[in-house]
């Protein structure tokens, strides 16, 4: 199994490389010490896994994913990170990484999430588990959750409700003593919430979904 | 001005002497002083050049070339003094000939002394009276013609009456004014509008205001200058309680644009100082987080590494959770700094891993409702609003008690349009502002300012708080 390490510390490359070390079937192919020079050794090595990580200097981890995802590598990605905030995590894995690795996880993980990404697995970290659980349990990291019912805040409402009457942006204004500036922002927000073109269709739509009477 | 106590001085044009020596005394009888009695008219020029009198009493039927019609039309021309004709003709056609002249009266012979005597006192009288009132009148306009002010009269329909060479310069109009309505003149809008927006007419508003103050730009041909302070001020004559208005302005231009100039240098003073203490925030984190953070990474690796061939695990985990424990806290000074998303990713994934770690603060719910839009803002526009957000966030979960806050961002191509809005209980903005405490409100405000941007807060106790942003972006290709 070729591997190829990317970071640009080398007290890092040199930790992995340790724990490489000695295990059967492993054989480290190169190693980087930035974002454009690892783009360029897998494209050309193409090795079973790549080790990256996010911040190097020239191009960053995400850039070389995100590059290689549109030649299409047969590399699988592990990214080796000291950023653990999910949008990292699931920014990455939008971009094809297989596994992701706290840097602080690495002496214990690594051959782990070597293993699973070679078997077509995605793998976390156990620091990373934790944040991906606490995001699932937030609810919040939902991608694909564009049928979720319409809010509409107070303010909104209000304004829904006199663009139902008839009034101008500047009458809806004064009487909610704010510029028609920021009424013209909440008929937009109210437009593109309810997916319609125009006031005639806003008024319509929200007495549909009883949004106003 | 002659002393009103001398004698007024007269010279007598008679071609009859005798006629002319009974006049002589009988006016210097009545205490008049007499400096000549001439019979022709080049006599009459002469005396007048030289004694410049206060009064001629004009024989029409003279001696030598020229009538007395004729004497008095050059005398006229020549000085500014009051003429009675003394005549026998009383046909027609003389005397539309000697109306001309502009004459003060008319004596027809044979007049008797008390008739010519009157005559004479109220030509005098009327002669001193319209001489002070030209006086008057030449002072007025020299002060009008010299106010460097443009400053214009209007009758009650709003035409012109009268300018001053100020308006007509500003204006640059060569031609008379008089009797042009003052709106076909001037088309005022307010400075930055093209005129096509909706607006008071700059007319209607100055009749019921009768000052306007701000800033106006006067027409499409001066839209490089700036006028201000116009002012409409009814005015009355004797006989008239609603003659007109007068109308005048001021440019101020160099002022006006001194004032963007000193606005734009507080704006670019302000940036600087802020996106200095940003970058050397970025610059602190990324040590913190890259080379301390990385090191302690690496630390633990190699331990790790070593620690799991030559000893067993209960003997190292102490270790272990020290290390990570410090790798932890690396992470949360250096993101405390600035948050590390904000160089990699794009503004709404910074924001929603703001309302992540915010969520757990707060009791109600957050929601975030942000486009994709695949180019990014530049770094130091997106934290600008980044903090923006943060702020307003912090502020409506600490104070608002509200059930739910909405996150609202619309990137388009050219401007961001941001609302962050929470149905809490608001507060009084007036005493927040005059408060101390409002540092936070005013270090929004700082940063809506930086990025050329414009940023409200509304609160009420029925409607809770809404902070609204909006401000041009230039996004990255």
């Amino acid at each position: 199994m070729n591997i190829i390490i990317a970071d640009d510390h080398e007290l890092i490359r040199n930790g992995i490389k340790a724990t490489l070390a000695d295990q059967e079937g492993l054989r480290l192919m190169a190693e980087a010490g930035d974002g454009a020079t690892a783009l360029q050794l897998i494209i050309q090595n193409k090795p079973d896994v790549a080790i990256l990580d996010i911040s190097m200097p020239d191009m960053t981890g995400i850039e070389v994913l995100n590059q290689l995802g549109e030649q299409g590598t047969p590399t699988k990605i592990i990214m080796l990170t000291m950023h653990s905030d999910y949008q990292y995590v699931d920014k990455c894995l939008e971009l094809g990484a297989k596994g992701y690795v706290a840097k602080g996880d690495a002496g214990t993980d690594m051959l782990d999430a070597i293993k699973w990404v070679t078997e077509g697995k995605i793998f976390f970290s156990s620091t990373i588990q934790a944040v991906v659980l606490e995001n699932f349990a937030q609810g919040s990291g939902k991608k694909d959750d564009e049928e979720e019912e319409v809010h509409v805040t107070k303010r909104e409402k209000e304004v829904l409700k006199m663009v139902g009457e008839g009034l101008t942006s500047a009458q809806i204004a004064d009487s909610l003593f704010v510029s028609p500036r920021t009424v013209d922002t909440h008929r937009a927000n109210l437009m593109r919430k309810l997916e319609v073109k125009n006031a005639v269709e806003l008024v319509i739509k929200a007495r549909n979904m009883k949004l106003i009477e | 001005m002659m002393d009103a106590l001398a004698p007024k001085q007269l010279l007598i044009v008679e071609d009859a002497r005798m006629v002319g020596l009974h006049l002589k005394k009988s006016l210097e009888y009545a205490g008049y002083g007499v400096v000549g009695t001439v019979t022709n008219g080049d006599d009459a020029l002469r005396q007048a050049r030289e004694h410049t009198p206060d009064l001629i009493l004009m024989d029409i039927m003279l001696e030598g070339d020229m009538d007395g019609i004729e004497t008095a039309t050059q005398i006229r021309e020549e000085q500014d003094i009051p003429i009675i004709y003394l005549t026998a003709l009383s046909d027609v056609e003389t005397i539309e000939r000697a109306k001309i002249t502009g004459p003060f009266g008319y004596v027809m012979k044979p007049f008797n002394e008390r008739e010519l005597l009157t005559n004479i006192e109220m030509v005098l009288h009327k002669d001193q009276v319209e001489k002070q009132l030209r006086v008057s009148e030449e002072k007025f306009f020299a002060a009008v013609n010299s106010i460097p002010v443009p400053l214009a009269t209007l009758d009650q329909q709003g035409c012109i009456t009268f300018v001053n060479p100020v308006f007509k310069n500003i204006l640059q109009a060569s031609d008379d004014l008089a009797g042009i309505p003052i709106t076909d003149v001037i088309q005022a809008v307010p400075q930055g509008t093209d005129g096509t927006t909706e607006h008071t007419s700059w007319w209607s508003a100055l009749q019921s205001d009768h000052h306007l103050d701000g800033a106006w730009t006067l027409s499409p041909l001066l839209k490089d200058r700036v006028f201000s302070d116009f002012t409409l001020v009814p005015f009355q004559t004797g006989t008239d309680s609603q003659a007109g208005y007068l109308l005048t302005f001021r440019d101020i231009t160099t002022d006006y644009r001194n004032e963007q100039l000193k606005k734009e240098i507080e704006r670019a003073n302000l940036a600087a100082l802020i996106e200095g203490q940003e970058g050397e925030r970025t610059r602190v984190a990324r040590d913190l987080h890259d080379s301390l953070g990385q090191m302690l990474s690496g630390i633990k690796l190699h331990i790790d590494t070593i620690l799991s061939k030559h000893a067993s695990p209960e003997h190292t985990q102490p270790l272990r959770q020290l290390l990570d424990e410090a790798i932890q806290e690396t992470t949360r000074i250096s993101e405390n700094l600035i948050p590390r998303t904000l160089e990699d990713l794009p503004l709404k994934q910074c924001v929603q891993s703001l309302v992540n770690n915010l969520a757990p603060l707060f009791e109600g719910q957050i929601k975030l409702v942000a486009g994709e839009l695949a180019p990014d803002l530049p770094y130091s526009q997106k934290i600008a609003v980044f903090r923006i957000i943060q702020e307003a966030l912090n502020n409506a979960i600490k104070y608002s008690q509200a059930e739910t806050i909405h996150i609202q961002m619309t990137l388009e191509t050219h401007a961001i349009d941001l609302t962050i809005e929470d149905d809490g209980k608001g507060f009084d903005i007036q005493q927040l502002q005059t408060n101390h405490s409002s540092h936070g409100l005013k270090n929004m405000k700082d940063r809506a300012a930086i990025i050329n941007g414009e940023l409200t807060i509304e609160s009420s106790e029925k409607l809770g708080t809404l902070v609204h942003l909006t401000a041009p972006i230039a996004l990255l290709p």
